[in-house]
């Protein structure tokens, strides 16, 4: 519990520092926010399977529940850690996706620590999460934006006005966003 | 902590640093055009959208490409990406944590079954028991709180011990390595929420269903225990359309986890899209504010779950949390109906009164909700078949519980079925409806007597049947508040009468109304017909025809108590609500046997107490966890017919009492059997009266707790009589309640009374062993020697006479000395090979003056703790030893075994 209290008493100095100008502070809020999603991810498998979609946005509403004192923030600094939690997802699931991978390819499993509780995964995912993460990254060298966008919507599972909300942008203009994000990627993944 | 941190830290910061070299040809300026003409695009149809796209270009080639393989890339992405990636990549890739063949504890796991209700489940096999059960893996989290983990197991398994057929049985709750596991009973078939996938469910089907669930909450919920988690995911429908609800009490061990994390910051949590999302929608207002909630939460929940089937959409819906949540909290539903036409207002009327915001305005207990819907389950399953019967038969339900001020709530139903029928019809049944009525505003059944279901299958092995269901439906009527029933001696003077005389019956057990079965088995096909009657008028008041399954005659049982109950306007109240529906046992073959049982121990003869036994130890090998059978058990070996050493046979009668009060707290047989034992084996005296008082207390009409109540040792002689007084007014028609009055009249020296009361024994059974043995006792006190000698040679071959030297005795005090030698030396030889009361020969001893031996006698009564000891003090064939001092030690010991 002191070692909860802790961690939420810094992740939500450094989301303050963050929305207060000092960037830096967004990647040391991100392992405190990886390593709770991680945990969280490994539990929430275990779950039932009502709402893909709802599912994950617990997760990340949950992180930030347990990682953020509520009292101290403003709406503008949820964005904010939306957009870590987002990042951080990502990174996880790439993680996850490259492990297995390489264990498909019967390469030696990486020493990753999500593995360990994904177990061997055997069924194939509808999108190649690698080449997506690869093709996310061209999207951001040119549109920042977009790559903030999917990742909120795809990786955190955010509605279009979660996202809206979080990047601080109409419900219009994500849609319009999304669809070209959308249209982009999947012509990068199947070219 | 510190180790983990950093490697993510490193994993995080790689994540930036991967970024790919920015693409020359895409730079900001054109991307930014690309995306204004690609939206500009979207919003025009094709054939304008070319010519726009010509425009716009104005010749860019590379322009009009890179646009148009957008669009086009667009048009086949459709579901790209909107699911989000947690799920695609994972979910699917079934992440099971065990194997098929891998050992957790002593399961071995089969195969992986599905993902519910926080936890992996398995179908696995008990390496002990060899039987499957599911295996549920929950997250180790639940772990952390000892205090919730506790309450939980206790819940858990204490709501499983109720062995409700719409309850999963939990098994076992362990923690095997720190992996808490929750072994439970194998249901083969699909959650409700798979069911409502594939479609809307038939209105009968949804019904049904619903009026499972109820039942199940009932009984939770007279148990102490809410379920808190009520939604399609933990309702099961069983292949054979038997419906399991699971997961008692699991909403509060795993919920309480999950706040635990959100601590204070719950109320943001619930403003916050999304969280706890998926169990919002079936969250009451209550919850939904966080405030404290009670059973009527399940209520409100039900009344969602079942919205939802019928309508086939639930009642609260919205894209985020909050709006659920919101129109939970403040919007009034509309009607079911709405959604789905062929749903009564009725049914409206019942989903509405469960999803009333505030709890005290909707139903009080499951038990009300469970009776309204049963009587809406009648005319919706007729209405497919006979509509003018099901008119008939609604009516008759329906009027005694509506407001006659109100319009019938089934109005808008009712007004389209008459609507078919000729206005004749209509006049008959709304006088039928209102003298139905009248009759249970002005004259409420205030006291009935089931009379014994006659078997017309004239095959005499299926009378354990007619028997049992007749004093299974006694017991537990008799548990209905502001309800006399009939004991079941009383009315079994009835069996086996032909053309019973309705009105004179009626008045003779002077009650208000008459229950009449008749039960026919042809095969595995059982039918019974049960009609209510008038006892004023010798009017049928109601009447239904069951066919059913041999195989289904637990579920028959049930049915039967409730319907009869239901007509009987019993409703219970919140505070005693008290489960007359429970099924002891989900095993109809067990609950056969069961009633077998009870029908040899009724006889309580040397020769069927081992056969009584011999069907409770079926019963109990068939089920386990049948607690009645348990309670008959005991029973068995605590009346004296069994002719079993009490050594022997109490210490079987005290754990089979245990067991079935470890099973089931609220059976007043057990905690009866349990009393008899401390009582008359242990002369714990004390013990023995906290048992009976609960027994009582538990159902006062069960009548042999009143017979045994207050023995002769523990309580004045004026307070036993008077209490087997009180036992007689209950079963006044009872051979064992007159013949233990008698016995109270004789021990307490009113020879006259007890003369009249045996005899009176004699007239109801003249073959009564008991009193029979006591008459000619009553006959020496009196002085009238010959008359005892005449009696006790009435009846010769009365091995029970012999035994308990009753023959011995009286032939000793009558002055045939010889005779009476002659039975000592008999029984001393049967003493060798079977159980006879040393009680008996001291009697003997007595009657031919010798006290010493008589005394030395009583001492190996004393020794082996035997039934007649209980009368010491008070029976008064042993005045002639009261003032030898080793007598007064005895009854000292006695008085004070420790």
């Amino acid at each position: 519990m002191i070692e909860k209290r802790q961690d939420s008493h810094r992740v939500t100095a450094l989301l303050r520092e963050w929305t207060d100008g000092r960037t830096a502070a967004m990647d040391e809020l991100l392992p405190y926010v990886y390593d709770e999603l991680h945990r969280r991810a490994a539990r929430y498998l275990r779950r039932e399977r009502i709402n893909h979609t709802l599912q994950t946005t617990a997760l990340v509403h949950e992180a930030y529940l347990r990682l953020v004192d509520q009292e101290m923030v403003e709406w503008k600094d949820r964005g904010h850690f939306f957009a870590v939690a987002a990042q951080a997802m990502r990174r996880i699931l790439v993680d996850h996706a490259k492990h297995r991978n390489r264990a498909k390819r019967g390469g030696p499993a990486a020493d990753l620590q999500l593995d360990d509780e994904f177990q061997v995964p055997t069924v194939e995912s509808k999108v190649d999460i690698e080449a997506l993460d690869e093709a996310l990254s061209r999207l951001a060298s040119f549109d920042p934006h977009q790559e903030r966008l999917v990742e909120l919507r795809y990786f955190a599972g955010l509605s279009l006005e979660e996202t809206a909300k979080a990047m601080n942008i109409s419900r219009a203009t994500a849609a319009r966003e999304w669809q070209i994000a959308k249209a982009w990627l999947h012509r990068e993944l199947t070219r | 902590m510190a180790d983990r941190k950093s490697v993510a830290a490193s994993r995080a910061n790689s994540l930036r640093g991967e970024a790919t070299p920015m693409n020359a040809d895409l730079a900001n300026p054109k991307w930014k055009r690309v995306k204004e003409i690609f939206h500009e695009a979207l919003r025009r149809q094709p054939p304008d959208r070319d010519a726009y796209l010509d425009e716009s270009c104005n010749g860019d080639v590379g322009l009009r490409i890179e646009v148009e393989s957008l669009l086009l890339s667009l048009n086949e992405a459709k579901s790209f990406l909107e699911e989000p990636a947690f799920m695609s990549s994972a979910d699917r890739d079934v992440l099971w944590q065990f194997e098929n063949g891998d050992l957790v504890s002593h399961y071995r796991i089969v195969e992986p079954i599905g993902v519910g209700g926080m936890g992996q489940v398995y179908l696995a096999e008990d390496q002990k028991l060899h039987r499957q059960v599911a295996l549920k893996i929950l997250p180790n989290e639940v772990l952390e709180n000892n205090d919730r983990l506790r309450r939980f197991k206790r819940e858990a398994l204490a709501v499983s011990a109720l062995n409700h057929p719409n309850i999963l049985t939990v098994f076992e709750f362990d923690d095997v390595d720190g992996v808490p596991l929750l072994a439970s009973e194998y249901v083969r078939g699909s959650t409700l929420r798979e069911r409502l996938e594939e479609g809307p469910l038939e209105l009968g089907t949804a019904i049904d269903v619903a009026v499972q669930v109820a039942s199940a909450l009932q009984t939770a919920h007279a148990a102490g225990i809410i379920h808190r988690d009520i939604k399609p995911e933990n309702i099961m429908i069983r292949d054979d359309g038997y419906v399991k609800v699971l997961d008692f009490g699991l909403a509060k061990l795993t919920g309480d986890m999950r706040s635990l994390e959100t601590d204070n910051t719950r109320t943001q949590a619930f403003s916050m899209p999304g969280i706890i999302m998926g169990t919002a929608t079936y969250m009451s207002p209550e919850q939904a504010r966080s405030r404290s909630v009670d059973f009527r939460t399940d209520i409100f929940s039900f009344g969602i779950v079942l919205y939802e089937m019928c309508a086939g959409r639930p009642p609260f819906t919205g894209e985020t949390t909050t709006d659920i949540i919101a129109e939970i909290i403040q919007k009034k539903p509309s009607n079911a109906s709405a959604h789905n036409p062929a749903i009564p207002a009725e049914l409206d009327r019942i989903i509405n009164k469960c999803l009333e915001k505030e709890c005290s305005d909707r139903y009080q207990t499951a038990a009300d909700l469970l009776v309204d819907m049963k009587t809406l389950s009648k005319p919706v399953e007729a209405r497919e078949t006979t509509p003018v019967e099901s008119q008939e038969t609604q009516e008759f339900q329906r009027t005694p519980q509506t407001d006659p001020s109100q319009q019938s709530p089934i109005g808008g139903y009712q007004n389209q079925r008459l609507a078919a029928v000729a206005a004749g019809v209509i006049l008959i049944l709304g006088l039928i409806a209102a003298s139905y009525w009248y009759f249970y505003r002005d004259n409420q059944i205030a006291s009935i007597a089931v009379l014994p279901f006659t078997n017309e299958s004239g095959n005499a092995d299926i009378e354990y049947l007619s028997d049992g269901m007749t004093e299974s439906l006694i017991n537990t009527l008799s548990t209905l508040p502001n309800l006399s029933v009939k004991a079941r001696n009383t009315v079994f003077r009835y069996k086996g009468v032909d053309n019973i005389d309705e009105k004179k019956v009626a008045h003779e057990l002077s009650v208000q109304a008459l229950l009449l079965g008749r039960v026919t088995q042809r095969g595995d096909d059982l039918t019974l017909h049960l009609s209510l009657v008038d006892a004023a008028n010798g009017k049928n008041l109601w009447g239904e025809q069951y066919d059913r399954k041999i195989q289904d005659l637990a579920v028959l049982q049930r049915e039967i108590t409730r319907d009869v109950s239901q007509k009987l306007r019993a409703r219970l109240s919140n505070a005693d609500a008290r489960d007359l529906t429970k099924s002891y046992t989900p095993n109809s073959e067990a609950y056969q046997d069961y009633l077998k049982g009870r029908y040899f121990w009724n006889k309580r003869t040397p020769e069927t107490i081992p056969k009584a036994i011999e069907y409770f130890d079926l019963a109990i090998a068939k089920d386990p966890g049948f607690a009645l059978a348990y309670a008959g058990l005991a029973d068995s070996y605590v009346v004296p017919a069994n002719r079993m050493a009490p050594r022997e046979a109490m210490p079987k009668a005290k754990a089979a009492a245990i067991r079935a009060l470890q099973i089931d707290d609220s059976l007043a047989e057990a905690h009866t059997s349990l009393a008899r034992v401390l009582q008359v084996y242990e002369w714990n005296w004390k013990e023995a009266e906290k048992e009976y008082k609960r027994a009582i207390e538990l159902n006062p009409a069960y009548p042999v707790s009143q017979q045994w109540y207050r023995g002769y040792f523990e309580s004045p002689l004026d307070e036993a009589l008077a209490q087997r007084r009180i036992a007689v007014q209950l079963d006044p028609l009872s051979p064992i309640a007159n013949f233990e009055l008698g016995r109270a009249f004789y021990l307490g020296r009113q020879y006259d009374k007890a003369l009249e009361q045996l005899n009176k024994t004699l007239e109801l059974d003249p073959s009564f062993p008991a009193a029979l043995q006591y008459l000619p006792l009553v006959y020496i006190q009196k002085g009238m020697h010959d008359q005892a000698v005449a009696k006790v040679k009435e009846v010769p071959g009365s091995s029970a006479m012999v035994v308990n030297g009753i023959l011995g005795y009286v032939l000793a005090v009558a002055g045939h000395e010889d005779e009476a030698r002659k039975m000592l030396a008999e029984l001393q030889r049967l003493r060798v090979r079977e159980y006879i009361p040393a009680v008996g020969i001291a009697l003997i001893y007595v009657g031919l003056g010798d006290k010493d031996e008589a005394l030395a006698w009583l001492e190996k009564g004393y020794e082996e703790r035997a039934f007649q000891m209980q009368f010491l003090k008070v029976e008064p064939s042993w005045d002639p030893l009261r003032n030898d001092p080793r007598f007064i030690h005895l009854l000292r010991r006695i008085g004070d075994p420790e």
